[in-house]
Formats: C-alpha cells, sequence, structure tokens
C-alpha cells in the first residue's frame, strides 16, 4: 500500500492483534518501533553486554545450540555462531508461503523482540522494519519445522533476508535478498551475538500463520450465520429454535451469541413459521376423525436448521479462544535465554516452545470442520427434491434432465468436508522427539497452523457453495419476504449473481464469489448490516 | 478534481444510488461516508463502496480500518488507487 495515509501499528509487543498481523503482512498497514519498546530494548541489550563482557555463559551468545551447548564458544568467534545457525538451519523444502504471510512472519518476530527482553540491537530492529514498510518478504519454504524450539528452518530463512542472503519477493518477484535491499536502500546487517538465536528462535511463523487462519475463520463463521439465516427463511424455518428463552436455559456463550446474530439477520422476515400459528394450521388439516393422522407441516425442523445455535456454539468460542492465544503468543517474548534488566536476570527456559499455538490450530481445525458439516448438509437439503420441501431438484431452473444445476457442484462440498475430516485430526499430539533427544517433546505447531491454513480455505470452498445455492433457491422463493439484514445482504450479493443455468462453466461462478466472499470487506463484520 | 476522482465519485453515486446528490458540490476534501459527508451515505454504502472499488479498480479492500481510512475523501480514495492498482502480493 503506497500511500501517505497506510495506518501505521507502534510495535511494543503488546496489543498487536490478529487482524494488525494479517494487515501488515497484506500491506494494508506499516510499522513503526515504539519508543518506550526502544528504551526497553536497549537496557536489555546493555544488559547482555555488560554479562558478555563479564565472561559470563549464556546459551546461543557464547555457547553453541541445542545438544551442543556445553560446547563453550571463543568470544571472537561468537558472532560467526550466528551466522553459522542461519545458514546452516535454512534447511526447509515445499512451496514458498505465500508473500503475505512471510511479511506478516517478520513483522510478528518485530513485535516480540520490540518486547524488550531478547537483548538485540535497535539497527535490527530498524532494518526488520524498514523491511516490512519497504514491501519484501522472505522466501520461506512452507516444511521443516518442528515448532518446538520455535520455528527455527522457518525463521532461518526469514533471517537469510536480514543478513543479505537467500531469496526475497519484492513487487511479486523473487529476487536475491541483496538486491532488495539495494534497491529499497538498505543494506544487510552482520548480525552481533544471540541476535541469530534472537531471530530465530521463537514462534513468529506458526503465530502468523495462525493469524491467516483465524482471519479466515472468522468470516466464514459470519458467513456460517448468514447461511443458516437464509436456510432459515428459505425452508420458513420455526422461529422458536432461536428464542432467547431457549438459550437462556443453556446459557453457552457462544450459543446465545449465536441465536442472538441469526434473529438479528432475519429481523422484519415474513419467511419464517412462528411457533403460536403451528397449532391452528396443523389442526386444520385433519378433516376426519383417526386415531393418527399425519401433518405436511413441520412439527419441528431438521437439526441443521433448529440445532445452528447448538452447534456454531462451541465454533464461536473456539475462535474467541484462538483470538485470545494467537495474540498472547504474538505479544510475548518467545526466544531463549530471556533477558529482564530490572530483574537483574538472563533466564534459560522454553518460551519458544509452541503448542499453545499447536493446540489452539488444532482446536481451530475441530471448530471449521464443524461449521463445514452443518454447511454441507444444509446444502444437501437445499439440492435434495426428498429433502427440499419444493424446491426444483439440484435447483435446476431449466429443463431437468437436460441440464443439471448444482448437480455436480455438490461434490466440491463433499469431498472437501471430506478432506476437512481429515484434516481436523490433531497435530499437537504428534511430538517426535528429535534433535539427540534435546528436543524430546516437541508441538509440531508450524505443522498444524499450516493444516489449519488449509482446513480454513477447503471451507471456503464449501460455503462459498452453498451461498450460491441459497441465492439460486431464493431465485424460486422468498426472495420477497427476507429479513431486512438478510435482505440487504441478498440484494449486495444479487448484483454479482446470475441464477445458475448451465449455460456457464460452473468453476467461474465459485471462483468470481468467493473471492467476493472472503477477499473483501463484505463479511468482516455483520453489524453492518443490523442498522436500522 | 482529477479525472479518476471525478470517475470514483459517479462510481459512488451510481453505486449507492444518489440519484439526488449533486455531483458539482461534492470536494475532493469532502468526506465520502458519515454525517459531515455532502453524499449522505452510511457504513453499509462504504461496504458497498468498498467492494465495488475492489471489483472495478483489482486493489484490496479487505480491512475495516483500511476502508474507512482510504475513504477518507476522493484524493485519498484515488491515491489509495494508484498506489495500489499493480495490486499487492
Amino acid at each position: 500500500m503506497n500511500m501517505s495515509t497506510t495506518p501505521v501499528i507502534h510495535l511494543s509487543g503488546s496489543g498487536l492483534t490478529f487482524q494488525d498481523i494479517v494487515a501488515i503482512g497484506r500491506g494494508a498497514k506499516k510499522v513503526a518501533l515504539d519508543p518506550d519498546a526502544v528504551t526497553r530494548c536497549r537496557a536489555s541489550r546493555a544488559f547482555l553486554e555488560k554479562a558478555v563482557r563479564d565472561k559470563k555463559i549464556i546459551y546461543g551468545v557464547n555457547t553453541s545450540c541445542g545438544p551442543m551447548c556445553n560446547k563453550i564458544i571463543n568470544d571472537r568467534d561468537i558472532e560467526t555462531l550466528q551466522q553459522n545457525l542461519i545458514i546452516s538451519h535454512a534447511a526447509g523444502l515445499g512451496e514458498p508461503i505465500r508473500p503475505s504471510i512471510a511479511r506478516a512472519i517478520l513483522a510478528v518476530r518485530l513485535n516480540t523482540l520490540a518486547k524488550g527482553y531478547s537483548g538485540v540491537r535497535i539497527e535490527l530492529l530498524e532494518l526488520m522494519r524498514d523491511m516490512i514498510n519497504a514491501g519484501i518478504a522472505p522466501y520461506i519454504p512452507e516444511c521443516g519445522s518442528v515448532g518446538a524450539s520455535g520455528d527455527l528452518i522457518h525463521l532461518a530463512h526469514m533471517s537469510l533476508a536480514v543478513i543479505g542472503r537467500g531469496k526475497v519477493y519484492l513487487e511479486k518477484e523473487l529476487i536475491t535478498a541483496k538486491d532488495a535491499l539495494t534497491q529499497c536502500g538498505l543494506a544487510p546487517l552482520t548480525l552481533s551475538f544471540k541476535e541469530g538465536l534472537a531471530l530465530m528462535n521463537g514462534t513468529a511463523a506458526m503465530t502468523a500463520i495462525a493469524a491467516f487462519a483465524l482471519e479466515g475463520a472468522g468470516k466464514l463463521f459470519n458467513v456460517a450465520c448468514v447461511n443458516a439465516a437464509f436456510a432459515v427463511e428459505i425452508f420458513g424455518g420455526i422461529d422458536d429454535a432461536f428464542d432467547a428463552d431457549l438459550h437462556a436455559v443453556k446459557p453457552h456463550p457462544g450459543q446465545i451469541r449465536v441465536a442472538e446474530i441469526i434473529r438479528q439477520l432475519y429481523r422484519g422476515t415474513g419467511n419464517i413459521t412462528y411457533r403460536e400459528e403451528l397449532h391452528e394450521r396443523i389442526r386444520g388439516e385433519n378433516h376426519v376423525d383417526t386415531p393418527v393422522f399425519e401433518t405436511s407441516v413441520n412439527v419441528q425442523d431438521v437439526y441443521s436448521l433448529r440445532c445452528t445455535p447448538q452447534i456454531l456454539a462451541p465454533v464461536r468460542e473456539t475462535l474467541d479462544y484462538v483470538t485470545a492465544t494467537v495474540e498472547t503468543e504474538a505479544n510475548s517474548s518467545n526466544d531463549n535465554p530471556i533477558i529482564i534488566p530490572e530483574k537483574n536476570k538472563i533466564i534459560h527456559g522454553g518460551n519458544f516452545h509452541g503448542q499453545s499455538i499447536s493446540f489452539a490450530m488444532d482446536m481451530l481445525c475441530i471448530a471449521i470442520s464443524t461449521l463445514c458439516n452443518l454447511s454441507e448438509r444444509r446444502l444437501n437439503k437445499l439440492l435434495d427434491r426428498n429433502l427440499n420441501e419444493g424446491l426444483p431438484e439440484h435447483l435446476i431452473p431449466g429443463q431437468v434432465g437436460l441440464t443439471m444445476g448444482f448437480m455436480g457442484a455438490q461434490y466440491l462440498a463433499t469431498s472437501s468436508t471430506a478432506e476437512n475430516r481429515g484434516l481436523a485430526a490433531p497435530m499437537s499430539v504428534n511430538s517426535i522427539s528429535c534433535n539427540a533427544s534435546n528436543q524430546d517433546v516437541v508441538s509440531m505447531g508450524t505443522v498444524a497452523a499450516r493444516k489449519a491454513c488449509r482446513l480454513v480455505g477447503n471451507a471456503k470452498h464449501i460455503v462459498t457453495l452453498e451461498i450460491l445455492a441459497d441465492l439460486q433457491a431464493l431465485s424460486f422463493r422468498n426472495a420477497d419476504k427476507l429479513g431486512r439484514a438478510t435482505g440487504k445482504i441478498h440484494a449486495i450479493l444479487s448484483r454479482d449473481f446470475q441464477v445458475y443455468d448451465d449455460s456457464r462453466i460452473f468453476h467461474e461462478d465459485l471462483v468470481a464469489f468467493r473471492r467476493l466472499l472472503f477477499a473483501g470487506p463484505l463479511f468482516a463484520d455483520l453489524s453492518v448490516y443490523f442498522a436500522e | 478534481m482529477e479525472p479518476l476522482e471525478r470517475e470514483l465519485l459517479e462510481l459512488i453515486c451510481t453505486t449507492c444510488n444518489l440519484t439526488e446528490v449533486d455531483q458539482t458540490t461534492v470536494g475532493r476534501n469532502d468526506p465520502l461516508i458519515g454525517p459531515d459527508s455532502p453524499l449522505g451515505t452510511d457504513s453499509l454504502d462504504a461496504l458497498e463502496i468498498a467492494v465495488t472499488v475492489q471489483q472495478k479498480y483489482g486493489v484490496r479492500m479487505d480491512s475495516e480500518n483500511t476502508s474507512r481510512t482510504v475513504l477518507q475523501s476522493l484524493i485519498t480514495l484515488a491515491a489509495y488507487i494508484n498506489g495500489n492498482r499493480a495490486g499487492s502480493n
């Protein structure tokens, strides 16, 4: 984003939100160093420098690393150690991480270092800041880290860019880091003691990836609520399943919130069924005196409509939990050792361990996979003529049999739902001892975060198809009586929607709508639709 | 007013169906959204403008904060489009 009005986030090691991380990665926000954070960093560095002068033995400063930590490094070689650490650990492989995420990784690392307990020089922080603001994104292969001593492999690749080695993306071009820095008027840094380790030994990669997964998951939740409200209106769902008093007696916070969102979405509708009116309608169908008669009116809706608040409750609560975890991690000091001058301490520990993010990403996968289960069933109800309460089979607007409507597209939802159930298997329990058994319990948090991103991507396929099916169904009935908020959303989406009549390649509709739903602001915040 | 700014004003009026707005009275520094805007637009209009701009000019408008910043005025919106039309990676 090349403009003077670009918002600036002042990084201080506190207050950075997951939305900030995503925005910085996408170039929608720039970064500055908070003056108080700079003061803290100077104090931390000065404290470390004195400890080195006093010949204190400090891990990764004048010792080797990992299981070789008992090998003490001569003072004259302590800077070489930092460079060797980076180059030897830049050993990832696979597809490169998207430049927007790679830039976010750099930003998260900068924020954690700016907290002021890592003992790095201000020059390093300033170079990272300038790289981010110049739009430089390190080339980081996606595979390699076990997420225990942090994202060592990913962050080694990130660190290569800082020292002018390896490659980076600049203006979508993959070029050498050295050339990119030169083009941006920057110079690579020769790292001082501790700095290589401080860059690499942390959770910035998994945290930044998690922030992107979370951002997508938040929009998925909002679209899922809209799809739920559309479904209630398409099928004339019964109001009491969303009654506030029902949820007040089972007061899971997410359940109360989901029910309220759906009520707000369909408020003013002429499409839903009111329990109060059901009794007379049903009794009116019985014209003969028989022991039993079967009504054509649903006394209760299927679970995929009626139980939406209960099913999405833990999904909403998980998103809140994951948000707290990601933001705590992003604003933490997570390298080793930690230098706290005000306590006169250099503390050796394991803040680099990514178990919290790994757990959170596993939970996110379960949550979004559950959201997909619901979406896939609602979609099936729309398409199956035995379930769709009078809609055309497969929502075909033309000659049934000759044209196929949504029949082929449904496979996308079915297969993606199945794939997501597989991806929902937890990664955080997959510890494998490594590093000569020094890292004998690892988090696999980086793998978990990457997996969550993939699962969120698949989920977008499913809910995109569902919303297309909703719009198609509403082209047959009930669009004229939608609620205030659902009506507003329907009006906006209808500008880009065309009834699917087999005249277009379906994929093209999916691509356009997936972009509309998820690469724009439409579903970032539903409250905009609730205003009177 | 620059040509792009004029084009954007027309686009906004069309998108938000602002048939009663006299475009000649709208300044390039005037707020585009909110009670102080001569357009009389609200947050839902802002959303629609953001979507339309994203689609027409291929610039990403996904953050609410960014949209608010960008939609300060015709000048800021045009500058944002000019600075990002190539698209960020």
